[in-house]
């Protein structure tokens, strides 16, 4: 609670400095977005490894939490995720023209993917994690909006947000993407082989790991080199484990093993993920094996760093 | 002499309440029981994937070991044992105690059809665990587990 507490203050002199920064200049608009047919198969990948249904498809039950799901493919919003900042509530990405995103241009969707910005010009909270979509092609992209287009559409109005006072003020957004979010495109290492960078592709742009992975300053942005080394459940009690091979992460899991793991649920241990890795999971299995084995060799080649969180494992 | 005979006392009741507390305790006995699952499991994946040779008789007993847990589990979450410094119980299995029986209900279910493909060879069985199995297995720690370590 005290950092939250801090965070509160830090934000509410942010808000001050925030009017220098309202003139900050929305990044140019991605033209790149030729017409070309969408490849829909390579849209339903990227819907996976982006995991859209977690937080966007509508709860089971009226319980807006419950972690059971209608069905994956009906992105009609409302599911509310509880956190220190107050309640978010997931929005309809549905293709209905009113309540959902039908009716958004392709540069209003690349927009929202990699600028966090809504067609109204209104920033998005980074629980919605624009700072990894930003990588991703906009090829993947266009594909990735055809795909969403042959969902169901649905007529639901997602409750507005409920948080705490300087978190409910918008504005305080533009300071923080100036601090969080780069604008930078992903990058392959021409030194590495393709399949590596396949990996670091998927999970640093559509899987967005290391937005779950990773500790956060006080600001709420991810602590650069600490990135993969785990965090705290951004909902509940319990931790998200590092995922670097040093000994305190999962330096005993082979490449094998990531992947036995991405596909079946299943760690090395005979124990099964936990809480929101389930789902994941369950996208991962949706993914191509070549693209299982792409992730697990990038994870794997990640640089070992003690966890942030958690007790050290024995060594 | 007095005084240190006391605090030999108060010490060596100290010491019995803390070795009985790590023995007994609901929180205990749940992670015995899983533990028990997790045995079983990892011999029917085993077999499954093929890293143990396939023996029907003991894929059946290892359902039949997760099978009879779920009724003793169920029992050993009393109010109050959420706030265990140990336990990775989420607080919704007191929230919603109809939801988490109705999981236990799942798993019971899942091994006894399991443990009935384990008769039909090793491709049935290989089916099963890695469909409902593994499935109830994780329909229950995403909603009621929260992983600390």
């Amino acid at each position: 609670m005290r950092w939250v507490a801090w965070t509160g203050i830090r934000l509410g002199l942010a808000i001050a400095l925030t009017s220098l920064f309202l003139m900050y200049p929305g990044r140019s608009l991605a033209q790149s977005a030729a017409a070309a047919t969408p490849d829909l198969k390579n849209g339903r990948t990227m819907f996976f490894a982006g995991g859209c249904s977690s937080c966007h498809a509508a709860p089971a039950s009226a319980a807006c939490d419950n972690p059971k799901i209608k069905d994956k493919f009906t992105l009609a919003g409302g599911r509310c995720l509880k956190t220190p900042f107050g309640i978010f509530y997931a929005p309809n990405i549905s293709p209905d023209k009113t309540s959902g995103i039908g009716d958004w241009s392709n540069a209003q969707f690349i927009k929202a993917m990699k600028e966090g910005v809504s067609p109204e010009g209104e920033n998005y909270y980074p629980v919605f994690p624009y700072t990894s979509y930003q990588r991703m092609h906009d090829r993947d992209l266009l594909d990735l909006k055809a795909f969403l287009d042959t969902l169901p559409a649905v007529k639901s109005q997602a409750p507005a947000h409920d948080l705490a006072l300087p978190f409910r003020l918008r504005q305080t957004l533009a300071l923080w993407k100036y601090m969080f979010l780069d604008g930078k495109p992903f990058k392959p290492d021409q030194n590495k082989s393709a399949k590596l960078n396949r990996g670091a592709y998927l999970v640093e742009g559509p899987g967005h790991c290391g937005e779950c992975h990773s500790p956060r300053n006080r600001l709420g942005g991810v602590i650069a080199d600490k990135r993969f080394s785990g965090g705290p459940d951004p909902e509940g009690k319990g931790i998200v484990p590092n995922i670097t091979s040093h000994k305190s992460g999962i330096a005993d899991w082979s490449e094998a093993d990531i992947i036995t793991a991405l596909e079946t649920g299943l760690t090395p241990a005979f124990d099964t993920f936990s809480g929101a890795m389930v789902k994941v999971q369950e996208n991962m299995a949706e993914l191509s094996a070549k693209d299982r084995a792409a992730i697990a060799a990038y994870i794997k080649s990640l640089t070992p760093i003690p966890s942030s969180v958690g007790k050290p494992k024995k060594p | 002499m007095n005084g240190l005979y006391k605090v030999a006392i108060v010490a060596s009741a100290l010491s019995v309440a803390v070795a009985s507390s790590a023995v007994a305790g609901p929180v205990e006995d749940r992670k015995e029981l899983m533990k028990s699952v997790g045995k079983s499991i990892k011999l029917a994946v085993s077999m499954a994937k093929g890293d143990v040779p396939f023996d029907a008789a003991a894929a059946a007993a290892a359902m039949q070991t997760i099978h009879d847990v779920p009724d003793k589990f169920v029992k050993l979450f009393p109010e109050g044992s959420d706030k265990h410094p140990k336990t990775e119980a989420s607080p919704k299995i007191w929230q919603d105690m109809n939801g988490f029986l109705a999981k236990a209900n799942d798993l019971k279910a899942a091994s006894a059809k399991t443990k009935a493909a384990a008769s039909q060879g090793q491709q049935a069985f290989q089916a099963a665990v890695f469909g409902p199995l593994v499935k109830a297995c994780k329909g229950c720690h995403d909603a009621y587990r929260i992983k600390k370590n």
